[in-house]
């Protein structure tokens, strides 16, 4: 498989003076057709490399130095101009909150055509036709009735469908989906995932799948990287992922989702929050946290070491 | 939305009737006898008790109302004490002109405040945006008769650009009375309406929808312009219709400075002069008016907001 989106020592974080790092020294590779995983707790990075990617950082966040290439063309330098280009024509992202992320004052139809109006050369036909067509892809009962719909008028699964469809519309190379089931009922959850997994396959997309939910990344991921506090701490096939976590804190967060057939089990909780990039540990960022850590965990950070060809893994005391 | 329209009417009925009966009630209880202030000090017990008897104040307070009500159905609101001149007609010889002045102050205030609200709002915590957030603060303070004699001092007297009082005759000259009153309420105006476009922008700006758009890579000018935009207009609007209604019933002191005749000025001499008839019928011209501007702000909410119209 060709690399399709390459991510080299990104770091990012707010301010200029008096720079926070956000982000620290993010490395990793997204393949054609590939669906990976970015998983970690609430603040620990994962959105915001994704808005790296698609250039949609808050205005106070900075990218500090780093590469981001899509087909070997860098993005980071490209103006906001130039990232329109690219933003939902090859590079498409959907949100956690489909209730709130489409505009209320405008029509599903309008909001489609709106992605095909400023990326394709369609004419206003065209561009209807190809609305309904999508939102047939993403299984929208009546689509044509739909496109008059306005959003308050379709249930949350649904507008999440809307959502996927735009997303869809322009044949996008790679779909970041930050948290997409995160506020959905349990059943709509497993619709939206097989239809995303669905559509991947039929057009040959990649996949960058942000989660905290390591269900959502057992079910439509092959390559998971597990952050923490800014850093990648751990990157392997999923498989390996879930048969031998070799990062304490991976190993932390699959101890603590429940698992059916063991009511009693009490779910193992990783004690403290992840530190503020005000406040980062010297030493290893996790160590406050760990059950290993030792004294070389607090006094020196340790690097992501490749352990074999497709994991790589930042820790001193690596659970092997 | 005929349906929302009909509907809106029949509500605005009964508020009418009850404002109505209010203003009459109200008007009687002041102190003060009409008949007394239109004889002068002078005047003796029994001319006054002869006038109280020809103006009909000598009735029964209900009959008094149950009259004037007879007399409102059929489109007939009495006559001045003062003048004996219907008081319709003296209110409808100076509502065009107070209407034109409310409209077109309001067009400088959102043509100037929108604007530079938007411009404000997308520089947030710059300069610019410190700058223009201080002078609209001198906008909200400033009192319109100042501000007035300003105008007339600056662009009547020294640059002898515009007429400093009357109305003017025609079309073009009526335009040319009419821009410095309508640009003193206007610059006022815009203060307010910059403040509530720059924070009702800012709301919008940080909406999971706005960033949904930008994933999409439409044109931030797009995205401002059609997106941010249309949800900021609705706190915008209710601004808007606010100071509509204070316009229509108490642009006084505007009208004053550039001696122009309006509903307010007739409202105030008909308070002076106990003149009730006129009094009533201003206030009653207040109340639709009110009603009205309620009326459409609230269609304008259902024509940017869809979610409104299902309600």
């Amino acid at each position: 498989m060709t690399t399709l989106l390459e991510v080299k020592n990104l770091n990012a974080g707010l301010g200029e003076g008096d720079y926070r790092s956000l982000l620290d020294q993010i490395n990793f590779t997204v393949k054609k057709g590939e669906a990976i995983a970015v998983v970690g707790e609430s603040g620990c990075g994962k959105s915001m490399t994704a808005l790296s990617i698609m250039g949609l950082l808050p205005r106070n966040i900075k990218i500090k130095s780093g590469e981001i290439k899509l087909e070997g063309v860098e993005l980071t330098s490209k103006s906001q101009k130039e990232m329109n280009e690219i933003r939902g024509k090859e590079i498409a992202m959907i949100f956690q909150e489909p209730l709130t992320s489409l505009n209320p004052s405008f029509t599903i139809g309008n909001q489609i055509a709106e992605v095909l109006k400023y990326h394709t050369d369609y004419t206003a036909e065209q561009i209807k036709e190809k609305s309904i067509e999508v939102l047939k892809q993403v299984n929208m009962p009546d689509p044509e009735e739909k496109l008059k719909a306005y959003p308050h008028e379709l249930s949350g699964g649904m507008r999440q469908r809307v959502m996927i469809a735009m997303a869809l519309a322009c044949h996008p190379k790679i779909l970041i989906a930050d948290e997409p089931t995160t506020a959905l009922d349990v059943t709509i959850q497993a619709q939206i995932l097989e239809l995303i997994t669905e559509l991947q396959n039929k057009f040959n997309m990649s996949i960058i799948m942000i989660t905290h939910d390591l269900g959502v990344v057992a079910e439509t991921c092959q390559r998971a990287i597990v952050m923490y506090a800014g850093q990648i701490v751990e990157e392997s096939s999923v498989e390996e992922l879930f048969e031998k976590p070799l990062h304490p804190y991976t190993r932390g967060l699959m101890l603590s989702a429940p698992r059916l057939g063991n009511p009693k089990e009490k779910l193992h909780v990783i004690e403290g929050t992840v530190p503020d990039p005000d406040d980062m540990p010297k030493g290893c960022r996790f160590s406050p946290r760990c059950e290993f850590a030792t004294e070389k965990c607090f006094a020196e950070e340790p690097p992501l070491e490749q352990v074999d060809k497709s994991r790589r893994v930042r820790c001193w005391h690596k659970l092997l | 939305m005929f349906k929302y329209i009909i509907r809106r009417l029949l509500v605005a009925i009964p508020t009418l009737f009850l404002t109505i009966t209010l203003i009459f009630f109200g008007l009687r209880v002041l102190p003060g006898d009409p008949a007394a202030a239109m004889l002068g000090d002078n005047a003796t017990e029994s001319a006054v008790e002869a006038l109280r008897e020809k103006m009909g104040l000598n009735e029964p307070l209900w009959k008094q109302y149950v009259d004037y009500l007879g007399s409102l159905l059929q489109g007939d609101l009495g006559y001045s004490f003062i003048s004996n001149a219907s008081v319709s007609s003296q209110l409808f010889s100076v509502f065009p002109d107070t209407l034109k002045l409310t409209l077109a102050g309001i067009f400088f205030g959102c043509l100037i405040g929108m604007p530079l609200g938007i411009f404000s709002a997308l520089r947030q915590n710059t300069k610019t945006d410190g700058f223009l957030r201080f002078i609209s603060m001198i906008g909200v303070s400033i009192p319109p008769f100042l501000l007035g004699i300003y105008m007339i001092l600056i662009f009547s007297l020294k640059l002898n650009l515009f007429p400093s009082n009357g109305t003017g005759q025609g079309f073009i000259d009526e335009l040319h009375h009419l821009f410095l009153p309508a640009l003193t309420i206007g610059l006022i105006l815009s203060a307010t309406i910059m403040r509530y476009t720059r924070s009702s922008m800012l709301d919008e700006i940080n909406q999971d929808y706005i960033r949904t758009a930008r994933a999409k890579g439409i044109p931030e000018r797009i995205v401002v312009y059609k997106h941010v935009l249309r949800n900021t207009l609705i706190p915008v609007i209710t601004i808007i219709g606010v100071q509509m209604t204070g316009l229509l019933s108490g642009a006084v002191i505007t009208e004053a400075i550039f001696s122009r005749p309006g509903l307010g000025s007739l409202a105030l001499g008909a308070i002076t002069t106990r003149d009730f008839p006129v009094l009533q019928g201003a206030l009653i011209l207040f109340s639709v008016a009110v009603v009205a501007v309620n009326l459409l702000v609230d269609i304008s909410y259902s024509i940017i907001n869809p979610k409104i119209r299902a309600k």
